[in-house]
């Protein structure tokens, strides 16, 4: 049977909630999550998984250049901010490229449509240059997490197929895990 | 008039909810919420395509049914994914299983 995992939560009572939906682990004493508003801000932390949340363009490629870098996190938002150029340095350096559905959750209605439209350019781009893409919640409390099945759901929002979108959340944080160890 | 065949009838999917929350809602409240978040993820003419309706809602238990046709089941799972908040509290909906008849949803879950 598939293992799910939820790769970012920002509370520890997901982890033990996470189990009773249906997830096999929930990450959240192995992350390390960063925000930086320029390139000079990214900050990488030793012995974890670093989250790094993407902006502007400029942003994208240096921290998919950034040594250490596990996850770009939502590199696109009302703007369109990933190219193929930003797909390639990714692929080369073995970064992985994350959704958070509460960067979904959390758009204005008016502005939804426009960023599930970028995202799903960023998808078709992401099939393009072979990048690993997961999904993760971006959980802040046990009522920002969604059951593994309804994660996935996501994916074909987005234009991932439905085998791609469940890979994005068993297969893909199990390899980002291994990177751990 | 002449009945469809079953083979020209769509086939129904009926989703089993629970709401997943500090508070215990009415069940007034629950289908307010989910017809809002599907008619602003799908639309009018999305629901009228998935043939959605919200079949029942058990206040005590905060369990509930739904029901959609197989070919949209996708569509209003992701759709129902992105509920936040029922009446201004946080709350989502925890989908306990899919199945083909409301007798078959009940059995898998008790």
């Amino acid at each position: 049977m598939r293992e799910f995992y939820d790769a970012l939560v920002f509370d520890k009572a997901c982890i033990e909630f996470g189990k009773k939906i249906g997830y096999h682990k929930v990450l959240f004493d192995e992350i390390a999550y960063n925000e930086p508003k320029s390139a000079g801000d990214i900050k990488i932390a030793k012995g974890k998984l670093n989250f790094v949340r993407g902006g502007e363009l400029s942003l994208n490629q240096a921290i998919v250049r950034k040594n250490g870098v596990n996850v770009l996190l939502d590199p696109i938002g009302l703007k369109s901010e990933f190219d193929t150029a930003v797909g390639q340095i990714a692929k080369d350096n073995g970064v992985f490229i994350g959704i958070s559905l509460r960067n979904i959750i959390e758009a204005k209605q008016a502005h939804r449509p426009r960023l599930l439209s970028n995202l799903s350019s960023m998808v078709g781009i992401c099939k393009k240059m072979g990048n690993d893409m997961i999904i993760v919640s971006g959980a802040r409390d046990i009522y920002g997490m969604r059951a593994p099945e309804d994660l996935a759901s996501i994916g074909p929002l987005v234009g991932l197929t439905r085998a791609q979108s469940l890979w994005a959340i068993s297969e893909n944080p199990a390899a980002l895990l291994g990177e751990l160890k | 008039m002449k009945p469809y065949p079953p083979t020209l009838k769509s086939k129904k999917r009926y989703i089993l909810f629970e709401v997943v929350s500090d508070k215990k809602f009415g069940k007034e409240d629950v289908k307010k919420a989910i017809w809002s978040i599907l008619r602003d993820n799908l639309g009018n003419m999305g629901l009228a395509d998935a043939e959605f309706a919200f079949i029942d809602f058990d206040e005590k238990s905060q369990k509930g049914i739904l029901r959609c046709t197989n070919t949209k089941l996708e569509q209003v799972r992701a759709a129902l994914a992105l509920l936040p908040e029922i009446n201004l509290y946080k709350a989502f909906l925890y989908i306990r299983t899919v199945a083909g008849s409301i007798k078959k949803a009940n059995s898998r879950v008790i």
